[in-house]
């Protein structure tokens, strides 16, 4: 029988989450873009055989949340009975997989004897899958996907063991920078066998039989977590709306629309209210969206206190409608959607506010993404410049918000020393926005900017970001987050505002400023601590009008 | 007689303190080997007078007068402490023009994924204490703006008049022309001369400002406290006739002048950990073992290290403070230091339900109020109540008998935690066990990856209060098939340092393709650059025959990002580039599974320059019950694969080198006790350690 006890099922939870650990560490060990290895921009996670997550390490959201489903999709092509020991599925389909082509999914399946026992999934964001614009993530002049790259269905890039050179030489004539995603692929791979070995020895350990039953009380104990946490919120329906800016220059904004309906132990997120998706590079594929609903879940329910599996999910339904935003009919393009990473949690938390606002932050400051390319007149090649900015988080109740934080993700910051000697640019400020944490009785947290001069003599950059006219909100009588811009040549005669979303030609000496959006406050500024007031005037995170008019300091 | 002077009478070789949270660890070596060692508690509110009345005890318990001692060691949990409870002195920044937030900005990591309520570190020096000036050096090293001499001129009278004592200057790209930084530096020697200066360039040579910028400050923070604490030590160790000269742990793991660690304070935060390591490698070294996993378990935490060739594993970067020890959660140092993970898994670890299922640390109960067990008024279970209840533990004879522990309470403490599960008490405790000990199975295995190594390929050796009673289940988990108990477990922090040496680490990073050839020629210029400086850091000429260097390079396919450290052979010939790639291929294979038809890039290169000299083999003996019995008695014990069983309980003072104590059983000593598991074999080898063949009589 496959009675097993409390303590053995501690045990194998701990060790399935160790082995999600080890194959992060050697995705992040043998990486070869900074993306995934300095911005950490890459996710691992452990299955049991039939396709249920039962441990993933800390790492994109973004991905994690996708992986059941993108699973499922591999397995639709390579039903399990076909698949040998060895074999290495990879796919980067984007309505199959996290919602843009960037993001490559690598699965292999685990054998014990000549049982699949489990899959072991890893993934990782490309930097350059080809399409329009190097880094493939291009907003302007966008409509469809097939502009945005090479996509991949499920193909497989070992059998059984054996690498497939096809796949190899197809990526190479189709990406700007091969070496780095043949080498990313390489270090998913090294992963896929770390976990692969380590799952089949804990079965081996156990039992299948024994290692299956503790599996499911993992996911069920996990999944009765959340329900107990859900059940605390009244029943209700909360909705709630905001606007993104655009999807590109001279669009229109878009209506995302949340209603969240929680029924006992059940949670619901409603994006019908939400508008259609676009003719852009901007929409929200459904595995994108369930992604982002089940971080929110977590961060209201077990936070970290739990490690995630599928149990977790298990109270979280989705209801939208076929070519809405939010679930986007193909050939709608996505490829600038991780714009979108912390808005959708936002809305959650915007829909919440109204009944639990103890448990979720005021809105948070908008990331930015901008990419800059051209030619590096140190050596005439061409150069990517990857670059990203973080606002502040929201304030909440009790405590005011962290800043320079993205509220969902971990986006490490690539050091200035570094993308000085990789790239023909010079930065020549970094630092905080003062005035752009929303007031409050709590603070939101201090967003970024950063001033950035081309060093090379022709170049052009792919901005990306939001909230230029659309704020974050603030909460409990919080002020809003001023919004975000970005301006070439802010301190010439002629500064360019730009747009969130345009493309830009750019030539030497150009300098280009990004300031993030400002993050929510929560509770009326004037009930702030008066000491923490001339705190944050003395070290500069306001200003004395801001002091003076919204919190009401009368001069020291 | 060899142990005395030419007058006759005794002296001490060397004395070493090691300075720890809760205990201070005293060791004395004389002139013929024979070590006295000595345990006090620690005054954390006065150090000197802990250290020096710990020196005076010791050496009465020796027998030895105050002026017939050579040298002091010692190390220190100082500068871990200052920048843990920020009670550094009050310092300045000076920035690039552009840069001010860096310190605040930090790297923006989000250690906890779903947690809304995150923070950062808080950092050493608030904003309102930097200043930023008009200058700036390309990555190239290349000046585009000269410092403004005026602005900088005034900034350091600022400086000057907000009272602080210290100042770090981090300007960008420093590492790759230091020249404007080095300006700084002479303003402050001209125009405030009491204000204390650290240049990041002199603190590290890594490019990533953040790091290097935030490694300058808080060697700024420190070096106040440093010069008062050792200048204050000098003072009270002459008011007691002692003249000897005092030397200094690094976290690189070698020895330096008390005048070179107030200087640069921050190579030393790391002091007493890394005494600990080099313990380790010295004894498994001794006992035959060369390639060791070190496992150290106090109160708190346990700390894992991995000692290769006989020499610990080096990195060239650490987070201090860290947040229940999240990666990502603490402050960056970028120096040297002997490669620890630290986890929150020690003895007052406490137990806890989490979502029906058990969950241990890193909450710990420390020792206020301390487990269940010390009857100080901790009422939830931790590690050490599991180990009583499982009947591994002498309630009568903990730590020397100082704490009588009170295993009622403990059985009760264990019985609430594991009622909702249908859990006894002794169950539970089982549960803890193997919890705690999964814990530190699963920080040991990162650290193997993270290095590219397999643990199955390592011995392990273990010590700290709580080390031997949890190793040899840990052992299992590894697949590791000897374990090492060494003599003196108990203080092994302060015997670590009475057989360091003196030594100096300094890496450089230079990038060149591996088989571009010319490796050897490439490696001689560096090695002989580095083992210049390094000489002269410690006083004497490269070619000083009581020098003795190791060598080594960081390798990596080129277009990654992180290396793989090789030792450099002993000949440099033409073959060394097919040398270091076949041994990069088998570590990377080992771990990582497959080995790459790339180009390989070595990157940077670190050499180990250490002083010889005489190396005193050391008698430390456990003191020997002569004609006491080994076996002492026997016990009811819990182990999961025998259940509640009758096992022999082992006198460690008593064993000799025919006695074999096979487990289940219990190895008992002042400071600690071994744990077997049915199957293992233990017995004494000639050093006075515990050999320990793991699951050996199940074979």
């Amino acid at each position: 029988m496959s009675e097993i006890d409390s303590l053995t099922v501690s045990v194998i939870w701990g060790r399935l989450v160790s082995i999600a650990e080890e194959m992060g560490v050697t995705v992040r060990r043998t990486a070869y873009s900074e993306a995934v290895r300095e911005g950490g921009d890459f996710s691992v996670a452990v299955f049991d055989a039939e396709g249920q997550m039962l441990s993933q390490a800390d790492l994109s959201p973004g991905h994690l949340g996708a992986m059941p489903f993108a699973i499922g999709n591999m397995l639709k092509s390579y039903p399990r009975e076909t698949l040998k020991s060895g074999d290495i599925i990879i796919m980067n389909d984007l309505y199959m997989g996290s919602g843009h082509l960037p993001d490559f999914y690598c699965m292999s399946p685990v054998f014990l004897q000549s049982q699949i026992v489990g899959f072991v999934v890893a993934s990782a964001h490309m930097v350059d899958v080809g399409g329009i614009k190097a880094g493939s993530q291009a907003v302007e002049g966008v409509t469809e996907r097939f502009q945005e790259g090479i996509c991949f269905p499920p193909v497989k890039f070992y059998n059984a063991g054996v690498p497939v050179p096809e796949i190899t030489r197809i990526i190479e004539a189709n990406v700007r920078v091969p070496s780095k995603v043949i080498g990313d692929l390489k270090a998913l791979r090294n992963a896929l066998h770390a976990g692969g070995r380590a799952l089949s020895s804990l079965f081996a350990t156990y039992g299948v039989e024994r290692l299956t039953a503790a599996a499911r009380r993992i996911l069920d104990q996990s999944e009765r977590a959340v329900r107990e946490s859900l059940s605390e919120i009244p029943d209700g329906d909360y909705s709630y709306e905001d606007w993104l800016d655009d999807v590109g220059p001279g669009t229109r904004p878009v209506k995302l629309a949340v209603t969240v309906r929680v029924r006992g132990s059940e949670i619901i997120f409603d994006f019908s209210d939400s508008d259609p998706q676009t003719a852009s590079a901007i929409n929200s594929p459904i595995n994108f969206t369930r992604a982002y609903c089940y971080w929110a879940t977590k961060a209201i329910t077990t936070r970290n206190d739990i490690p995630q599996n599928h149990g977790q999910l298990r109270p979280v339904t989705l209801v939208v409608p076929d070519s809405n935003f939010f679930n986007p009919s193909p050939p709608a393009a996505a490829g600038g959607r991780a714009m979108l990473n912390q808005r959708i949690p936002e809305l959650i938390f915007g829909a919440l506010a109204q009944i639990v606002p103890e448990r979720i932050t005021a809105g948070s400051g908008q990331w930015a993404n901008p990419i800059i390319n051209g030619i590096d007149p140190r050596n005439g090649q061409r150069f990517v410049f990857y670059d990203y900015l973080v606002g502040g988080v929201g304030a909440r109740s009790g405590a005011d918000g962290t800043s320079a934080l993205s509220p969902v993700f971990s986006l490490e910051n690539i050091p200035v020393e570094m993308q000085e000697a990789a790239c023909p640019i010079l930065v020549e400020a970094f630092g905080f926005l003062r005035d752009s944490g929303g007031a409050g009785e709590y603070r939101g947290g201090l967003s970024l900017y950063k001033e950035v001069r081309i060093l090379a003599e022709h170049a052009e950059v792919s901005n990306l970001s939001d909230r230029h006219s659309h704020g974050s909100y603030g909460l409990e009588g919080g002020l809003d987050g001023p919004v975000g811009r970005s301006v070439l040549n802010p301190h010439s005669d002629e500064p360019v505002v730009m747009h969130s979303k345009g493309v830009y030609a750019l030539k030497k000496g150009d300098v280009l400023r990004y300031e993030c959006s400002g993050s929510g406050g929560f509770g009326d500024p004037k009930q702030r601590r008066r000491e923490a007031v001339e705190d944050d005037l003395r070290e500069g995170r306001i200003s004395s009008e801001a002091a003076a008019t919204i919190y009401g300091l009368e001069s020291p | 007689m060899t142990g005395t002077t030419a007058t006759g009478s005794r002296f001490a070789q060397r004395i070493a303190i090691d300075i720890g949270g809760t205990f201070t660890d005293l060791a004395l070596i004389d002139g013929e080997g024979v070590v006295v060692t000595h345990k006090r508690l620690t005054t954390p509110r006065n150090p000197v007078e802990g250290f020096v009345s710990g020196v005076s005890e010791l050496l009465e318990l020796a027998g030895i007068s105050p002026d017939l001692v050579h040298e002091i060691r010692h190390a220190t949990t100082l500068g871990s402490n200052v920048v843990i409870e920020r009670l550094g002195a009050p310092v300045a920044f000076l920035t690039t023009k552009g840069f001010g937030d860096v310190l605040q900005i930090q790297k923006a990591v989000r250690y906890s994924i779903y947690d809304t309520r995150m923070r950062k570190p808080e950092p050493l020096v608030p904003r309102s204490r930097v200043w930023e000036v008009n200058e700036r050096v390309m990555a190239s090293g290349e000046v585009l703006r000269p410092l403004d001499a005026k602005e900088a001129r005034r900034i350091v009278s600022e400086i000057r008049a907000s009272g602080a004592r210290a100042v770090a200057v981090g300007f960008l790209h420093s590492y790759a022309n230091p020249l404007h930084e080095e300006q700084m530096k002479e303003l402050f020697a001209q125009e405030a001369p009491e204000i204390y200066v650290t240049l990041s360039s002199e603190v590290s040579q890594l490019a990533k400002e953040y790091a290097r910028f935030n490694t300058a400050v808080t060697n700024a923070y420190l070096t106040p406290i440093f010069r008062d604490y050792l200048s204050r030590l000098g003072a009270a160790l002459q008011e007691r006739s002692i003249e000897a000269p005092l030397w200094i742990m690094q976290s690189s793991g070698g020895l330096t002048s008390s005048e070179r660690a107030a200087a640069l304070p921050v190579r030393s935060v790391e002091s007493g950990p890394t005494a600990g390591v080099t313990m380790a490698a010295r004894r498994s070294s001794m006992s035959g073992f060369e390639n060791v996993i070190s496992f150290d378990m106090g109160g708190t935490t346990a700390k894992a290290s991995i000692v290769t060739n006989g020499r610990p594993t080096i990195s060239r970067s650490f987070e201090i403070d860290r947040l229940e020890m999240r990666d990502g959660s603490g402050l960056p140092l970028d120096t040297l230091a002997v490669d620890l993970i630290e986890i929150g898994s020690g003895g007052g670890s406490i137990a806890q339900l989490l979502a029906g299922a058990l969950q241990v640390g890193p909450r710990s109960a420390a020792s206020e109020p301390g487990p269940v067990c010390y009857a100080r008024g901790g009422t939830e279970p931790t590690v050490t109540d599991a180990a009583l209840v499982l009947g591994y533990l002498d309630p009568a004879s903990f730590a020397g008998g100082a704490i009588r522990l009170d295993r009622d309470g403990a059985v009760k403490a264990l019985a609430r935690l594991g009622e909702p599960l249908g859990l006894d008490a002794l169950q539970t405790a089982w549960g803890v066990h193997q919890l705690v000990c999964l814990n530190m199975e699963r920080a040991t295995r990162l650290i193997s990856i993270d290095k590219g190594l397999d643990p199955r390929d390592y011995a392990m050796i273990c010590f700290g209060g709580a080390g031997p009673v949890h190793a040899a289940r840990l052992a299992r988990g590894l697949g590791v098939k000897n374990m090492i108990v060494p003599a003196g477990a108990g203080v092994g922090s302060a015997l670590g340092l009475l057989s360091s040496v003196e030594k100096t680490e300094l890496a450089r990073t230079r990038k060149i393709l591996l088989d571009g050839g010319c490796v050897e020629k490439v490696a001689r210029q560096i090695f002989e650059e580095l083992r210049r400086q390094a000489a002269a850091m410690m006083g004497c000429e490269p070619d000083d025959p009581r020098l003795s260097a190791h060598h080594f390079v960081g390798l990596r396919y080129s277009g990654q990002g992180y290396e793989l450290e090789v030792e450099l052979p002993s000949v440099w010939d033409e073959g060394l580039g097919a040398k270091l790639r076949d041994a990069f291929a088998r570590l990377y294979s080992n771990v990582y599974g497959y080995a790459e038809d790339l180009p390989l890039e070595a990157t940077t290169w670190r050499i180990a320059l250490e002083s010889v000299g005489q190396d005193i083999e050391e008698r430390l003996s456990v003191e020997r019950s002569e004609g006491g019995r080994a076996l002492k008695g026997r016990r009811t014990a819990y182990f999961g694969e025998t259940g509640e069983t009758q096992i022999n309980v082992y006198d460690r003072h008593a064993m000799s080198g025919d006695d074999r104590a096979i487990g289940p059983c219990v190895i008992e000593e002042r400071d600690t006790t071994t744990v077997l598991l049915p199957g293992d074999i233990g017995r004494i080898d000639e050093r006075g350690a515990i050999i320990v063949e793991i699951g050996k009589a199940a074979q």
